[in-house]
């Protein structure tokens, strides 16, 4: 376990759609360079875990700190300061298809952050070159596979230079075989440092990858722990039954 | 008082044209989208060429076509025949092309699947394909029809009397006789009038298109 | 009885001098309907309070009832209340507000189309409302609406021809005043109709090669423009994710 301040603190957080309960007070922290990854069945509320710490969802209650336990304010005037710092990476990729792809990448760091083109392209530039998609630079979303979109969108979100990364089941949506190539950019993130939180569902890369496992289930962490012991020594009746089903 | 009659008469009057163009323009717009759809190259291009020609052309040319181009033809028709055949030929054409769109829409699997069950081609256009059409054209149909009311008041640049025109004489009776100018209330009114006809028939369209998606 | 092609001959600059109003007429009625569209979408799809009413209001009245209704009310109807307008200015005014109130439509169907994940995947990089409008939905929407609004643009030329009802002097009324002195009746409607086919079809391709131009997938291994692909493509990159 790392040992300093957490990066990001999650404090008795709960969400629900009108009767349906989605999120049932979720506790937990993310330490710096700390890579977690969250398991579980479907709607057990994952994603919406992740879309409410981005602010695309409302909170109904608890909270969040980033840094030094500042609690982060969702209300709509400082969303925009907050997702700076947490950038977010989705399913469906979600470019802009009437944007090339180094557009895509210029367009939140010149429009929103105010940063000058001359110290962001060199950056966009590089991060393309990490994520192999350099040579795509002036295509459109549409001309590229689905695994060259999302790490074009990986790459995207790194050019913020958000503090933590979330990651939405971004392999879901890709053939089997480019699969792969995106779990390498995050692997390549991970040995490089960056704080991330993945939801996923490739149990696999979840072993190889991360720092700390979490599993949820109905809204709550069921158990948490190293690579190791959730999935070689799972205490929960709930976890042992899940990582049955799922390996 | 007598004004409410004359523009009740120009009411009844654009009613009737409405609808004798209304049952025309389907019949012929369904009959020429099917046509649209056909395998035989020659029937595919007559109904094309219709569609695109009565589409093309401004409406008011092709009124105008029709009732200066039929009687010298040797075809006496009076300004009420000559707007319901000149409507007719310009909604059917844009009828056809809402027809062939839902037909094309309908998966090639059910034509397939019809064969399979041994269904002739006529019998798979009339218990398959139309069916399931008929629902998908419906709102985009229903638009179009309510188009076609609206423009029947282009009928009064080949002489026909309509709500429009009933609308014209009045206020020119009153200048005349009364002296007083009442074209912008007659007006408004002419509007009201077009508004209650053919608001629901949109309201409907946008219904259906809501259930359909 | 044959057609006197010497005659036609004769006519077609007459013709072409009133073709030149009935361009000019339509360019403009184009380009305020364009306008009017584009402002009016906007306004709805941000549900801006009271005046995206006001553009549903003015859209309904305006598509549920005839342009000549609205001719004749601006030309003959505004004198009642003291304003008088010439003629062309009506023109050009009434088809503005009949093409902005379709254009309305046309491009908040495009506006609407861009997914509401494009729109959250802006808001997690922190773009604000106003520059997610200007980046993401309105040259996305306007790019997804175009051919909507190119089917408005053709009808406002061939609708310009309403116009001969208040004595403009485009093509169709310049026909029909010469008719009423030669009688040449087949010559003179056969030609006008072959020249509005042209110039529909010239309109046609030029606003399809315009599409074509906005179309972000048209290097496509350089195949054509498809609705299909488009939307496709609109649908793939923004599936909404489940769970």
């Amino acid at each position: 376990m790392v040992n300093t301040q957490p990066k990001l603190s999650i404090r008795n957080l709960h969400k629900h759609f009108g009767d349906l309960r989605i999120l049932n007070g979720v506790n937990f922290d993310v330490f710096p360079k700390e890579v977690i990854v969250v398991i579980g069945p479907s709607g057990s509320g994952k994603s919406t875990l992740l879309r409410c710490i981005n602010g695309l969802e409302t909170i109904n209650d608890g909270e969040v700190y980033l840094d030094n336990n500042q609690k982060i304010d969702y209300t709509p005037s400082s969303l925009q300061k907050v997702r700076q710092k947490i950038g977010m990476v989705f399913q469906s990729y979600n470019l802009f298809p009437h944007m090339t792809v180094m557009e895509n990448l210029l367009l939140a760091p010149l429009k929103v952050q105010k940063r000058s083109k001359n110290e962001v392209l060199p950056r966009a530039t590089a991060l393309l070159e990490q994520v192999g998609m350099l040579e795509k630079a002036e295509s459109y979303p549409a001309q590229l596979s689905g695994g060259q979109q999302q790490r074009i969108a990986i790459a995207r979100s790194l050019v913020m230079n958000p503090e933590v990364i979330l990651f939405d089941e971004v392999t879901s949506a890709l053939d089997p075989e480019r699969v792969r190539d995106v779990l390498d950019v995050m692997k390549d993130l991970a040995a490089q440092g960056t704080t991330m939180m993945i939801v996923t569902h490739e149990m696999g890369f979840a072993k190889e990858v991360s720092d700390r496992v979490i599993f949820m289930d109905q809204g709550l962490i069921v158990e948490q722990g190293s690579p190791e012991e959730i999935f070689n020594n799972p205490k929960e009746e709930r976890t042992k039954q899940f990582l049955k089903n799922a390996m | 008082m007598a004004g409410y009659q004359i523009l009740l008469d120009g009411l009844v009057r654009t009613l009737l044209l409405s609808v004798s163009c209304i049952i025309i323009s389907l019949c012929i717009g369904v009959l020429i989208g099917i046509m649209q759809t056909s395998k035989q190259s020659v029937i595919r291009s007559v109904a094309k060429g219709y569609s695109e020609l009565f589409r093309g052309l401004p409406i008011v040319i092709t009124l105008f076509l029709v009732f200066f181009i039929l009687p010298e033809a040797g075809i006496e028709v009076n300004s009420y025949i000559s707007a319901m055949i000149g409507l007719s030929l310009w909604s059917s054409a844009n009828i056809s092309v809402a027809v062939r769109g839902a037909i094309q829409s309908i998966s090639p699997t059910q034509v397939e699947a019809s064969m399979a069950l041994g269904l002739s081609g006529l019998q798979t256009m009339r218990y398959v394909i139309l069916p399931q059409a008929f629902r998908r054209m419906l709102p985009s149909v229903i638009g179009l029809l309510s188009n076609l009311i609206q423009t029947t008041s282009l009928s009064i640049l080949i002489g026909n009397l309509d709500l429009l025109k009933s609308a014209q004489i009045l206020i020119e009776r009153v200048e005349i006789m009364e002296g007083g100018a009442i074209a912008f209330q007659v007006y408004s009114l002419v509007l009201i009038v077009y508004f209650i006809i053919c608001y629901p028939l949109s309201l409907l369209s946008r219904k259906m298109e809501k259930k359909l998606a | 009885m044959g057609l006197d092609f010497s005659y036609m001959i004769e006519i077609l600059p007459l013709l072409l001098d009133g073709l030149k109003l009935t361009i000019w007429i339509s360019a403009a009625a184009i380009f305020f309907s364009l306008l009017i569209g584009i402002t009016g979408a906007i306004v709805r799809t941000l549900k801006v309070p009271v005046l995206s009413q006001l553009v549903t209001v003015f859209v309904e009245v305006i598509r549920n009832t005839p342009l000549l209704v609205h001719v004749f009310f601006l030309y003959f109807g505004l004198p009642t209340i003291g304003i008088t307008l010439p003629a062309v200015t009506v023109g050009i005014l009434t088809l503005s507000i009949w093409g902005g109130a379709y254009a309305v439509e046309n491009f908040r169907s495009g506006t609407d189309a861009v997914s509401k994940s494009l729109i959250e995947s802006g808001q997690s990089l922190g773009l604000s409302v106003g520059q997610i409008v200007r980046y993401i939905i309105v040259p996305l929407g306007f790019r997804i609406s175009f051919p909507a609004f190119s089917n408005t643009a053709i009808s406002l030329i061939k609708n310009s021809a309403y116009m001969t009802s208040i004595g403009v002097a485009e093509m169709t009324f310049v026909a029909m005043d010469r008719m009423a002195y030669d009688f040449k009746t087949y010559e003179i409607l056969i030609s006008v109709a072959v020249i509005y086919l042209a110039v529909i079809w010239i309109a046609s391709f030029i606003f399809s090669r315009i599409e074509r131009k906005l179309d972000f997938n048209k290097k496509l291994k350089g195949r054509g423009y498809s609705r299909g692909r488009l939307s496709n493509i609109i649908r793939r990159t923004g599936e909404n994710t489940a769970s």
